[in-house]
Formats: C-alpha cells, sequence, structure tokens
C-alpha cells in the first residue's frame, strides 16, 4: 500500500500540480472572493505559494489539501482587506437576467439569495462540497476538522438553506 | 426536493467566469520549470502503522502479557508433562478476544477516535489497526506454543493446528459479529462467543478425546481452511465497507 501523492515520484511535479489543480484553484477563488483578475492573482500566489512550501514543508502528500489551504487563507485575507460590498451588488456574481424571468432563473436567485444568508463557514463548506465536488475527507483536511464534523456542518447547512428557501417561497 | 437542493447548488457554483489571461498560468508554468521539485517521498506502510501503534490501549497489552504468564506458570508449573496443550485450545480463543476487544472499541465509538486525528482514509486506518492486533495475537499464539512444546509428546505441527484452528476461528466469528453490528453491544456478542468457544475447547478435551486424535487431522484441517477463508472474507467485507461509510453517508 503507498501513501505517497500520486505526483510525489516523477519529475516535473509542480508543473503537473499546476496542470491538475490551476482551474480548480480559480473557481474556488472566484467563487470565494467573486472579481474574476482577482481571482487569478490569487490562484497564482496560491501555487507560487506552495511551490516554496513544498521544500519545507514535510507532509505533502496530497497536494489538493494543501493547495485549498493556501488559497482559503489568501482568500480570506483578501475579503478582510476588501472594501465592504454594497448591499445593492447581487451575491455570488448571480444576478437575474432582466429578460429571464423563467422559473429556473427565479429559483436561481431565490437560491443564491439563501446561501448568502448563511453564515460565513456554512457558505465555504457548502463550495468546497458541491462548488469543488471535494470529498468529505479532503474537505476534512483543508478546513482541519474530523470527518464527522464536516458531514454535520454540510447536514447543517443545507437544512438552513432548505428553511431559507422556504421563506423565500 | 433533497437531491434537488444539491443540484441546484452544483449548477449554482458551476457559474464560474472563464480564466482572464491564460498567460499568467504559462509564466506560472515557467516558474515551476526553474523550481526543483522538492516533494517529500511517500511515506511507508512501516511509518503509517508505527504512527497507529500510539493509540492501541496500554491496558490491552499488559492484559494480553498477564494472559502469556498465566499460561507460561500453568503450562511449565502447575501441569503435569503430555498435558501442557490442555491449555492450548481453551486459551487460543481468549487471546482473540483480548484483540478484538481493543478491535470493536473502534466500532462502538463511531470511528470518532480513528477519525479525529487522521487524514488518511478510514480503509487504511482499519486496515494497520487489524495488522496491529493480529500481529499481537500471533505473538501471544507463538508464545503459547512455545511453552507447550516444551511440555509435551505432540509434534509442533500438531500443536500449530490447535492453537491455530481455535484462534481463526475466534477471529472469523468475531469479525462476523462486529461486521453485522457495529454499537457498544458487538462487543457482548464476540465476548460470548469467544467464551462459548474457549469452552468448548475446555470440555472436548475431555468429552471428545477423538477430535485430538491423529485420525481426526483431516478434519483439522478442513476446519482451518475454512476458518481461514471466512476470516479474510470478513476482513474483505469490513474493508469494503468502511470504505464507502463516508462518502455514501446521508448527509439528510
Amino acid at each position: 500500500m503507498a501513501y505517497g501523492g500520486e505526483f510525489s515520484d516523477h519529475a516535473g511535479e509542480f508543473e503537473k500540480i499546476i496542470a491538475a489543480y490551476y482551474e480548480d484553484i480559480y473557481k474556488f477563488c472566484f467563487r470565494k472572493i467573486r472579481d474574476p483578475a482577482e481571482a487569478q492573482d490569487l490562484t497564482q500566489d496560491t501555487f507560487i505559494r506552495f511551490m516554496d512550501a513544498a521544500g519545507t514543508y514535510v507532509d505533502i502528500e496530497k497536494p489538493k489539501a494543501l493547495l485549498y489551504t493556501i488559497a482559503r487563507n489568501l482568500c480570506l485575507n483578501w475579503l478582510k482587506r476588501a472594501r465592504p460590498v454594497s448591499l445593492d451588488e447581487p451575491e455570488n456574481g448571480i444576478a437575474p437576467v432582466a429578460d429571464d424571468f423563467s422559473d429556473e432563473s427565479i429559483r436561481k436567485v431565490y437560491l443564491s439569495i439563501a446561501v448568502s444568508a448563511l453564515p460565513d463557514d456554512q457558505q465555504e463548506i457548502l463550495i468546497l462540497r458541491y462548488g469543488q465536488g471535494l470529498k468529505i475527507g479532503e474537505i476534512a483536511e483543508i478546513l482541519g476538522l474530523s470527518r464527522f464534523q464536516v458531514m454535520y456542518q454540510i447536514r447543517s447547512a443545507l437544512d438552513r438553506l432548505r428553511k431559507n428557501m422556504r421563506k423565500e417561497d | 426536493m433533497k437531491q434537488n437542493l444539491k443540484k441546484e447548488l452544483k449548477q449554482l457554483y458551476s457559474d464560474v467566469p472563464p480564466i482572464p489571461d491564460s498567460r499568467k498560468m504559462a509564466v506560472l508554468m515557467a516558474q515551476a520549470r526553474s523550481k526543483a521539485p522538492a516533494l517529500p517521498r511517500e511515506s511507508s506502510l512501516l511509518w503509517f502503522i508505527r504512527t497507529q501503534i500510539r493509540f492501541v490501549n496500554r491496558k490491552f497489552l499488559l492484559v494480553q502479557f498477564l494472559l502469556i504468564c498465566l499460561y507460561g506458570f500453568l503450562t511449565t508449573a502447575v501441569l503435569q508433562d503430555n498435558d501442557a496443550f490442555l491449555l492450548l485450545v481453551p486459551f487460543a480463543p481468549i487471546a482473540v478476544l483480548l484483540g478484538t476487544g481493543e478491535f470493536s472499541r473502534s466500532f462502538y465509538c463511531n470511528m470518532t477516535e480513528l477519525e479525529f486525528p487522521s487524514r488518511f482514509s478510514l480503509t487504511q486506518i482499519l486496515l494497520a489497526r487489524l495488522l496491529i492486533t493480529a500481529v499481537i495475537d500471533m505473538l501471544s499464539l507463538s508464545s503459547m506454543l512455545l511453552f507447550t512444546a516444551m511440555k509435551t509428546y505432540l509434534t509442533f505441527g500438531s500443536l500449530i493446528l490447535y492453537g491455530l484452528v481455535p484462534s481463526l476461528l475466534a477471529a472469523a466469528g468475531a469479525l462476523f459479529l462486529i461486521n453485522r453490528s457495529r454499537d457498544g453491544d458487538s462487543r457482548y456478542y464476540v465476548s460470548a462467543y469467544c467464551i462459548t468457544l474457549s469452552a468448548i475447547g475446555a470440555i472436548s478435551l475431555t468429552a471428545w478425546p477423538a477430535w485430538y486424535n491423529g485420525a481426526a487431522t483431516a478434519v483439522w484441517l478442513l476446519v482451518l481452511a475454512v476458518s481461514a477463508m471466512a476470516f479474510a472474507a470478513e476482513v474483505y467485507k469490513m474493508l469494503r465497507d468502511c470504505s464507502g461509510w463516508l462518502e455514501s453517508a446521508k448527509l439528510q
């Protein structure tokens, strides 16, 4: 049984890691900060920090978890520095299209509002699970929680989201 | 409704604009090329198992040691020559019982103690824990065999058979029960099963001496093969089940 990461035995490891995860990390950053240009800058920064850390960090068996952890911290720092968002600004970058009043679009807007009403940590865990498609174990590793805590938080977030949606309905 | 919400969430999160400047990625790649890869090599299985040993309850090790001491004392100081093997058959399931007690603790604690400190998959952790328990049980059994071999007329081959069959029967049955009752009650079922097995072994020595004749060796070998297969099947079932527990667990 090998416990090494899938990249640990090959040359050009960093390039492979960048090729494999660049888009995922960009999407994650975008979902967190909702600004494409800034999200890409944070993605660049994430990989640069990852490459610097790889030389000293003794436990890089799963680069994915470390990448998400770095990206998450960078996003949190960016959000702290960023100016307060206007209340009129659409959440999650999703706004109803002016001439699109289909049920689906309206429900999407409701869902977006319901998600943005969740606490930050619950929003984050939903992004990781349903936006990034990460497994419970991976989320646990990134957030420094146990798998059971992650499962509990996802369940709580979904319950709360359902309640918010009912209110919107 | 529940599944719809998850689907809608996935759709909501799928709205991400394309990467604004693909040249930046190329720049990053060039930077990566110039850096020497410094990721650590893979961790060995031995290292992983060593990290797991610290989670084994010290009381379990102490009780195993006391059991061997008791066995050694009874075999060498109390029992007469040639009677030494009388203890092997009833004692072997007890050694396994102690091991499964340690192992099943993880189940009735809902795996929390295993999950909290670990970044490894449950399958890997359980496999390592099973291996540690099996090695400790095997060491106990080997010690018992050595004590017995010193005082008996039976060949070492026969002794191994009389030690292994009850152990494997106990281990396969215990895993069967643990796999099907993942709660606190499983330890009672396992205890009852192993003690019954031990009692049958003790009674059989006087009630059915024909079991220990040379003519019965073929039957012992058959039971050994069946119990080994049952044990392997239960280990497989346990690992297969636990690999699916978390990801398939219902979240709502």
